[in-house]
């Protein structure tokens, strides 16, 4: 039995123990798991890829950096995506960056900043027609939550894409429970209401 | 499978269902090729092998970090400790002519072994005091009576420096 299948299997809490002693599996899988649910997080707040990778890896780097300091009676999704979250609130604090379309960022002056910052819907590998009416609703909703301020886009992306408890994302946004209960009730009303013209 | 409709159209829970449905349709987005190999190349860790410095917290068990379970177990060792060390003061005659002083002894030792293993840590000192003044006091009645009571602050000071993380809960924290 190898030790990635057994990382494979462990516990977030078991990995972090195995990083601190030094594993560079450990640390591995640490990324595995959460590389792809950071970068989504990041990318669908500051819009911009290269900007999302740059954010990304600076957060992996903390995280990794600072596994010492991490408390186990938290989550560890908790605090990498509070950490990631952070990062990208900081970032649209600093650039005023928070009503992106998907067609790119308003103040890109140059056809590669504009082609940079746009965000690529997935191909979802159906026929071609079906292919084009998906992108189409998912460049749609994708536009629609670029629109939500950012803290109810955060709301949204870790209650519906990552499928967080609204628990978790009180403790990963540093809200009060009902406050985020509220976020997101009035985000979807704004979904809703951007997203009229669409239905399946 | 894409018409225009007025939000009105349809009913709120049809509208939350659709929402629903189309933010399901979302996926995730995964960074450029080698973007793991670059993080690695950044981040210090320790040698394999070394045994990491970990924090008290880690060390108390997971129940105990639930802070009502933390507060309750605190609270009756605070409390049965107290009675223990007052019943024993108040009977220590009795206690003499009943039970011999090792017995006793036994008993304390035990009684703070239990709460030692509670705290996990630290409480090791109130138990070996209490054990050592039993053994070789100036008379076993006066070093199980000693013994008791500095066994018994030391004890309970233990059990609530083990449960500080959950006593005092704060915010998750995140490095900057």
């Amino acid at each position: 039995m190898t030790q990635s299948w057994h990382l494979s299997n462990a516990a977030d809490r078991q990995i972090v123990e195995a990083a601190r002693a030094g594993h560079e599996e450990a640390y591995r899988e640490l990324l595995r798991r959460y590389q792809r649910p950071v970068f989504s997080l990041i990318y669908r707040m500051v819009r911009d890829r290269e900007l999302a990778e740059d954010l990304a890896q600076d957060t992996f780097v903390k995280v990794l950096n600072a596994l010492d300091t991490y408390r186990p009676e938290y989550k560890f999704s908790s605090w990498i995506f509070k950490i990631a979250n952070n990062a990208a609130i900081d970032h649209l604090r600093r650039r005023q960056l928070d009503t992106l379309s998907l067609e790119g960022a308003p103040d890109a002056s140059t056809s590669g900043r504009l082609e940079a910052t746009q965000l690529q819907v997935a191909d979802r590998g159906e026929s071609p027609l079906d292919e084009l009416e998906a992108r189409e609703l998912g460049s749609a909703i994708e536009e629609a939550i670029g629109r939500l301020r950012p803290e109810y886009r955060s709301c949204i992306i870790l209650r519906h894409i990552e499928g967080r408890s609204y628990d978790e994302i009180a403790e990963v946004l540093d809200l009060p429970l009902g406050t985020v209960k509220t976020f997101i009730h009035r985000a979807r009303a704004e979904l809703t209401e951007i997203l009229g013209p669409l239905r399946e | 499978m894409k018409q225009h409709f007025e939000p009105d159209d349809i009913p709120q829970s049809e509208a939350d269902r659709l929402l629903d449905l189309h933010l399901a349709t979302l996926p995730r987005f995964d960074p450029s090729a080698g973007f793991a190999d670059r993080i690695m190349a950044r981040v210090s860790r320790p040698q394999a092998g070394s045994v990491p410095v970990r924090r008290s917290a880690a060390r108390v068990p997971a129940l105990l970090r639930q802070p009502a379970v933390g507060w309750a177990v605190a609270g009756s060792a605070a409390f049965s400790s107290s009675l223990l060390t007052a019943w024993a003061a108040a009977n220590l005659e009795a206690m003499w002519a009943s039970v011999t002083a090792v017995t006793l002894g036994a008993g304390v030792s035990s009684w703070h072994a239990l709460l030692g293993l509670l705290a996990v840590w630290s409480t090791w000192a109130g138990t070996t005091a209490a054990a050592f003044l039993a053994a070789v006091g100036p008379a076993p009645v006066y070093g199980v009576a000693i013994a008791t009571v500095i066994a018994m602050p030391v004890s309970v000071l233990g059990l609530l420096l083990a449960l500080r993380p959950a006593l005092t809960r704060t915010r998750l924290h995140a490095p900057r």
